[in-house]
């Protein structure tokens, strides 16, 4: 008798917390209440605006990669009514619906309920979705099978307040051995399975984390009993809870909190934390194990026709369990998309097989298990009548991508295209793509390492990349990475290359391997030899080309549209922007370098003028995209540099000489101010030096320089007494009002923002503070639409202070 | 005068406009506004003007509204047929937007009247929506008189004309001189009107009437903009002052208001 598979309960207050949820859209509707008012209420019911205006991404926790073929029907069911023509596999295994309107929230929401489903969490800094390695249950080299304790701790996690107010949202994983399936050592919390002295437990990982500052997870407690995974998550929630930073949500992660206090400190906080949880006696998390069994519905047997498809497909995507005699099977869903339709079909067919048939794998594909072997022909006839090209080598559709720039703000690259790329130059090559079945392509649109390129065997994220006077979109290279327990390590970077050329090097460096897999037996480890990495890197430098590049080039994968950076939001994204000021870096020092060089060696005069020109100009230029300016010729770059830096006090009026002479042509007259243009490239490195990622400039001494300067003198002595830490200071005048436009939405703050300044004389300042998200990024343009000069803005905690000087 | 929160809001698409601004919605909060028949053109007119936020609208009309009004004057409803004109349209504008103050006034506009319904609130900007030409004369030689700029309409079929008189500039007559005899032009109930055609008029002189509250734009002053809807073909016609403008030239021979002889046409085109 199968005991019934019970997934992760839904909390008791769930119906109350839709009903509130409820309300605020229509307060929403009516204007009551603000986007920003808002945006706090839906994200953490898993609910994101997408890029297209009005439409919301609604992402369903799936505890433990657990779907029932049920559910799955309604989730398919409801998307069809509510949403796109596909869902979407997560690679936190979850189920995501896209293009809800607003007006669908509630409705969606609603009838997700009905099979005991929830977006709940989804978002915003809370509890995630809870992983579980996929073959849990089944897997031949597990411990035991973990997914019940992802489905207790949900069940648990979810019924508690504080559980959706978090510093930062916080992820947790379950892997069965040491093989680390589930990824627990890049967790937050991470448990692996273990057996001591015949007792269930786990190994538990704390701080680990992807993004664009990765960090491997410390090992807290090398053996639990499985009793005390409640104490030991609650603890580490209580720690968090307690100090994650909510005022920078770019280092609020615990990681942050371990790198801020140190492994000592942090276990020893983290210890006071378990021991006070003993002290509360929570009762164990309550563990419902999942039987794992073939059951034979009873239905007739198809027969295929091409036994020798059906033997490759077998091959390449069906395996038995260690329950003898049951099957899994993966399905293969490019970038995770299947079609609400195929969706349906897919579980018709599953219900007789029982509730316990279907996983999301964290690659983004499903896996089908306990199915009897003599029904694999049934499930490949489901396929074929159901699921198009669903035998090619795996490796094809398991590439990962984040959602890339067409969605996300911060994105640079757009990666699907890349992955889909990918796939269509693997569809036609002539060698035995099945030979690198294990190998693992991931691809991150930018730094933030949605798509985990930092696990990648050979691993994408995407940059800018500057080709003479513009920009093409391109990758760097990693390779190497690996999951492991105790041996987990991040891939390396090997090169940098144009995103045209991405279908390319994975195609070679796949090819180059095949060649090479009686020496590797697995592409893993040939992409952490020495031998592999050389291989990928000289590949890389093979597509380097420097000058006359193909149209093709300034274009990214599906989009005809020239790629440019100038569209592209704030935030973590400015990753790319540190390339392009990094590229202009290395332009001056190789000029210093060939100038110092004519200088011992002796050399021409005129070449090494001009080279003294090519740093006075690169040192204009470098900083001008901190301001989000990119010129369109050299004068333009020595008038943004003069407006921006000079006139700003940022840099010496001085050195406005320099530009004047470069600007006239004449740069022989460049040859006696050597040291001024060495000083002015000095000056820029500095600045450079003490920008932070928010571009403000944090001057030794304390002070941040946001903007003008006038008042501030070069020097760190000068300028430590003369600005304290608040923008206004830098700037000649106090303001002459402050507003605080936070919780106000666009186009209101605006609105008020001219109020304000009608009320000024010319030439006053108003000091205003902003929401992050659309009204910085609105409302001091439109200031300086109106003729209006904004003299600075800076991010302060979660806002935004903007100086305004009224013309 | 400061405006409230529901203010700020309702008006922040203004408000927004570099041109118009805080200090241009003032303006327009501030303004009067006689709207002179509630029919056609009027109706968008004021649909428009009081969703601004024109301080004061007048509305003169004597006339009730009829089952052949609905096809193009927008501001009644089916239930309004047989209410007189002026209230219908009060009804509705207060229900858009209750800052508006209105004033009725449920007569004709004859030479007798039309400078006290002018002087009663000291109108800033006058729109002439009227059906004939009598009236049309009439509104333009009280403006005239009375120095008060205002929009002159006309629609017939799917043509449509307009200009903006202010003092010193080219008035109807200017043009015109004086009423065509009744053969010349066709009567209403001879040629129709395009329905849209009065919503196409009546907003441009709205947005003629918020210009000059505002002060700023270009004015459609010494100008006469002629459009064919069927074609959808709009231009402009340069007109000068006329020296010899029997109303506004230098020997002037109309010097008192006087009703003329035209009959308005059977269609009630107001």
């Amino acid at each position: 008798m199968i005991k019934p598979f019970k997934t992760y309960q839904l909390p008791d207050n769930l119906e109350d917390e839709i009903n509130a949820l409820e309300q605020n859209v229509e307060r929403f509707k009516r204007g009551e209440i603000s986007l920003v008012e808002f945006k706090v209420q839906r994200v953490p019911f898993g609910c994101y605006e997408q890029r297209k205006k009005d439409t919301y991404m609604v992402r369903i926790r799936c505890a433990g990669s657990v779907v029932k073929p049920q559910q799955l029907k309604k989730i398919a069911e409801i998307s069809k009514v509510h949403a796109a023509s596909y869902i979407h596999l997560t690679t936190r295994q979850e189920i995501q619906l896209h293009y809800v309107l607003l007006d669908s929230l509630i409705p969606v929401i609603r009838e997700l309920k009905t099979v005991g489903l929830s977006p709940r969490g989804g978002g915003g800094n809370t509890i995630r979705n809870i992983m579980a390695q996929e073959d849990a249950g089944i897997a031949a080299d597990e411990a035991f099978d973990v997914s019940p304790y992802a489905i207790a701790l949900t069940t648990r996690f979810t019924s508690e307040p504080d559980s959706w107010n978090l510093p930062r949202k916080y992820k947790h994983a379950f892997s069965g051995s040491a093989e680390d399936r589930g990824y627990a050592s890049i967790h937050d919390v991470g448990f692996i399975a273990k057996i001591k002295d015949g007792q269930k437990g786990f190994k538990v990982y704390l701080a680990g984390g992807l993004g664009a500052k990765p960090q491997l997870a410390i090992v807290v407690h090398d053996f639990i009993p499985e009793s005390e995974v409640y104490n030991v998550a609650k603890a580490a929630k209580n720690l968090f809870y307690k100090n994650g930073n909510r005022k920078n949500k770019h280092a609020a992660r615990l990681r942050f909190v371990l790198k801020k206090l140190g492994e000592v400190e942090f276990k020893r906080k983290y210890f006071e934390e378990l021991e006070a949880v003993h002290k509360e006696h929570y009762p164990p998390l309550e563990i419902s194990e999942i039987d794992n069994v073939a059951v034979d519905p009873g239905i007739p047997v198809d027969t295929v026709a091409d036994r020798k498809d059906f033997e490759l497909w077998k091959k390449r995507f069906v395996q038995e369990q260690k329950q003898k005699g049951a099957f899994c099977v993966i399905l293969p869903a490019h970038l995770g998309h299947v079609d609400n339709d195929n969706a349906i079909a897919l579980a018709d067919f599953l219900a007789p097989f029982g509730e316990n048939t279907l996983r999301i794998r964290k690659d983004q594909n499903f896996l089908v298990r306990n199915i009897p072997e003599k029904y694999l022909p049934n499930v490949y006839t489901m396929l074929k009548a159901h699921f198009e090209n669903f035998n090619q080598p795996f490796i094809i559709d398991k590439i990962i991508a984040c959602a890339g720039a067409s969605t996300c703000q911060l994105g640079i690259c757009l990666s699907p295209g890349a992955a889909t790329a990918i796939k269509r130059t693997l569809e036609h090559v002539d060698f035995d793509l099945d030979a690198a079945s294990d190998a693992r392509i991931n691809i991150s649109g930018c730094p933030n390492s949605c798509g985990q390129h930092h696990v990648g065997h050979i691993g994408f994220y995407g940059k800018v990349s500057r080709k003479g006077d513009k920009v093409i979109p391109a990758y760097n290279v990693m390779t190497g990475g690996k999951v492991k327990d105790g041996e987990t390590e991040l891939a390396q970077q090997v090169g940098e290359i144009a995103s045209k050329d991405v279908p390319n090097l994975v195609r070679d460096a796949l090819k180059t391997y095949v060649g090479k897999k009686a020496k590797y037996p697995t592409f893993e480890e040939y992409t952490r030899s020495e031998e592999g990495r050389a291989d990928i890197k000289a590949l890389c430098a093979t597509y380097k080309k420097d000058s006359d590049l193909a149209q093709e080039y300034y274009f990214d994968w599906g989009t005809d549209k020239i790629f440019s950076v100038a569209e592209r939001g704030k935030g973590e994204c400015s990753a790319g922007i540190f390339d392009l000021i990094e590229s202009d870096l290395g332009h001056i020092q190789k000029a210093q370098k060939l100038i110092e060089e004519i200088e011992t060696n002796g050399g021409d005069a005129g070449q090494k003028a001009g080279l003294l020109k090519d740093v006075v100009f690169y040192s204009s230029r470098v900083l001008l995209v901190s301001r989000a300016l990119e010129p369109k010729s050299v004068q333009e770059a020595y008038n943004y540099f003069r407006e921006h830096f000079i006139n700003t006090g940022l840099v010496e009026k001085s050195f406005d000489d320099l530009l004047k002479i470069a600007e006239s042509g004449d740069f022989n007259a460049l040859i006696d101010k050597k040291d001024r243009v060495f000083a002015l490239a000095t000056r820029m490195q500095l600045l450079y030096d003490v920008m932070d990622p928010s571009f403000n400039f944090q001057l030794p001494g304390g002070e941040v320089i946001t903007a003008p300067a006038d008042k501030v003198g070069m020097t760190a002595s000068a300028s430590a007494t003369a600005a304290k830490t608040a923008v206004q200071d830098a700037v000649a005048g106090k303001p002459a009002a402050v507003k605080d436009f936070r919780g106000v939405g666009c186009p209101m703050n605006f609105v008020k923002t001219k109020i304000e300044l009608a009320k000024l004389k010319p030439h006053d300042i108003l000091e205003i503070y902003l929401d992050d998200g659309a009204p910085i990024e609105n409302v001091p343009g439109s200031v300086r639409e109106e003729g209006h000069k904004v003299l600075a803005q800076k991010k302060v905690g979660d806002h935004w202070t903007v100086l305004i000087q009224k013309q | 005068m400061d405006l409230n929160e529901q203010q700020l809001e309702r008006y922040s698409r203004h408000i927004i406009l570099k041109d118009v601004s805080i200090e241009g919605q003032q303006k327009i909060m501030a303004g009067k506004v006689l709207i002179i028949g509630a029919g056609g053109l009027g109706a968008p007119a004021a649909l428009y003007l009081a969703a601004a936020g024109v301080g004061t609208i007048g509305l003169v009309d004597d006339d009730v509204v009829d089952l052949t009004n609905l096809q193009r004057q927008v501001i009644h409803f089916t239930p309004d047929v047989g209410k007189p004109k002026v209230i219908s349209a009060k009804e509705k504008i207060l229900q858009m937007n209750p800052d508006v103050q209105v004033v009725t006034y449920q007569e004709l506009v004859m030479a007798n009247n039309i400078e006290r319904i002018i002087k009663d609130r000291d109108y800033d900007f006058i729109i002439d929506g009227t059906d004939n030409f009598p009236a049309k004369f009439l509104v333009n030689d009280a403006c005239v008189f009375l120095k008060k700029p205002y929009s002159h309409g006309g629609i017939l079929r799917f043509d449509g004309q307009t200009m903006t008189y202010t003092p010193g500039n080219a008035c109807y007559r200017c043009i015109f001189g004086f009423m065509p005899s009744l053969n010349a032009v066709p009567s209403c109930s001879q040629a129709g009107v395009l329905g849209a055609i009065a919503g196409m008029l009546g907003t441009i002189q709205a947005a003629e009437t918020l210009k000059y509250l505002v002060g700023k734009g270009e004015l459609l002053t010494n100008r006469l903009l002629i459009f064919n809807a069927w074609n959808m073909d709009f231009r402009t016609v340069k007109v000068k002052k006329n020296p010899d403008c029997p109303v506004c030239g230098k020997k002037p021979t109309i010097t008192k208001l006087v009703d003329e002889e035209q009959k308005a046409c059977d269609l009630k085109e107001n």
